[in-house]
């Protein structure tokens, strides 16, 4: 998922770079001071978790919970991931500075297609939460895997080549995130804190 | 506030067993290497994330199972023990809180001489006034350098590949409330 230095070519990088500017802007001024350590807590979180790979697939994947952060934090998403894939590049080499701009928007956007997913949804039920939070845990996953690929479109290969393997071998991912959005959902409705961007409280 | 108090605190926990599953697939992994110098077997016992393992009990086992010795690591995770059995080996460390790990060695990493070191003396005199010519000699010093440093070059390669270790995850996460610490401090500062 942490696409290296040097594979991309310029306006890729800076057309990234620019978009995910954009979402860390938007999410800095849509934070309010109470969202400031949640954002810093899940930042840790999405640090953390990409180190926990999973020999499954055609390639070994690591747990992005991109989904999962995205339904917690909204528009914070983007700063949270910033700084973990920051950290991330200089203490654990994983990708890399230049690439860090194209990252976050792969890995942040599909975050914020999951919140607002769960925002809009008609949930009545606990089932139907329980489903949204799965569709919304393995959407981002897909996502982004499909932003991987629509990223490396303007390296030699052909987008269906790369968008196919990158959904492959992240098609296990796709399904343990879901699961555990599901669960990390149903954890914070059972200690009721109103932190899920969309779930109404009457569910 | 209460609420609060209890988002934060599931935060926190969801947070501690995301480390805890980490360290625990980091420490996990356990390597015994295994090389021969000389006649000697030497071994080497280390957890994925390079720390050694010291005073686990290493056991050689023949082809058929029978116990041949016994050693203990020292401090540096090392130990060291005359090859004691001209046969495929099985060495089996085992550190008495849960982790063991086995290396086999084949008959042909071991010393061919061990058996014919006498022979070898008596004809010793006939040796020595065999010539080797540049070639040669260049050859077989490259070949035993080879054998020599292959446990280095393999040393090398996990130390190159090995992830990152629980200073480098702390301290990110140290940075990220860092982070968060400043920019509170900044806000406090505007308002």
């Amino acid at each position: 998922m942490h696409i290296s230095e040097g594979v991309l070519s310029a306006p890729v990088l800076i057309g990234g770079a620019a978009l995910a500017a954009a979402g860390v802007g938007v999410g800095l001024k849509k934070m309010r001071d109470q969202d400031i350590p949640r954002t810093a807590l899940i930042s840790a979180a999405l640090f953390v978790a990409s180190l926990i790979r999973l020999p499954l697939g055609p390639t070994s994947v690591h747990l992005l919970l991109n989904g999962t952060a995205g339904i917690i934090l909204g528009w914070q998403i983007f700063p949270a991931i910033l700084i973990s894939l920051f950290l991330q590049s200089i203490l654990f080499q994983f990708g890399g500075i230049t690439t860090l701009g194209i990252n976050t928007l792969n890995i942040a956007l599909p975050g914020i297609v999951a919140y607002y997913l769960f925002s809009f949804a008609r949930i009545n039920s606990r089932v139907q939460l329980g489903i949204f939070s799965f569709i919304s845990g393995g959407a981002a996953v897909f996502l982004t895997s499909i932003l991987v690929a629509f990223s490396l479109v303007f390296t030699e290969q052909s987008f269906l080549e790369i968008a196919e393997l990158a959904v492959i071998s992240h098609l296990p991912l796709m399904i343990i995130e879901g699961i555990i959005t599901v669960f990390v959902v149903f954890s914070i409705k059972k200690i009721n804190v109103n932190i899920l961007g969309g779930i109404r409280q009457d569910v | 506030m209460f609420n609060k108090y209890k988002l934060n605190l599931s935060i926190s926990l969801f947070l501690f067993f995301i480390i805890f599953a980490t360290s625990a697939v980091l420490a996990h992994g356990i390597n015994l290497d295994a090389y021969v110098e000389g006649n000697k077997i030497i071994t080497e016992a280390s957890f994925s994330d390079g720390s050694v393992i010291k005073n686990a009990e290493v056991k050689v086992y023949d082809g058929q199972g029978h116990l041949l010795s016994s050693t203990q690591t020292d401090e540096n995770g090392i130990a060291e023990f005359e090859v004691p059995a001209l046969e495929d080996l099985k060495l089996v460390l085992n550190d008495k809180l849960g982790h063991q790990v086995e290396n086999r060695l084949e008959r042909s990493e071991l010393p061919a001489d061990l058996e014919n070191k006498e022979l070898e003396s008596e004809s010793t005199a006939e040796k020595m006034e065999t010539t080797f010519s540049e070639e040669e000699l260049r050859t077989i010093v490259s070949e035993e350098l080879d054998k020599q440093l292959s446990p280095l070059k393999q040393e090398l390669n996990k130390m190159n590949n090995s992830g990152p270790g629980i200073t480098e995850i702390i301290g990110g996460i140290g940075y990220i409330f860092g982070l968060m610490g400043l920019y509170l401090y900044f806000k406090k500062r505007e308002n």
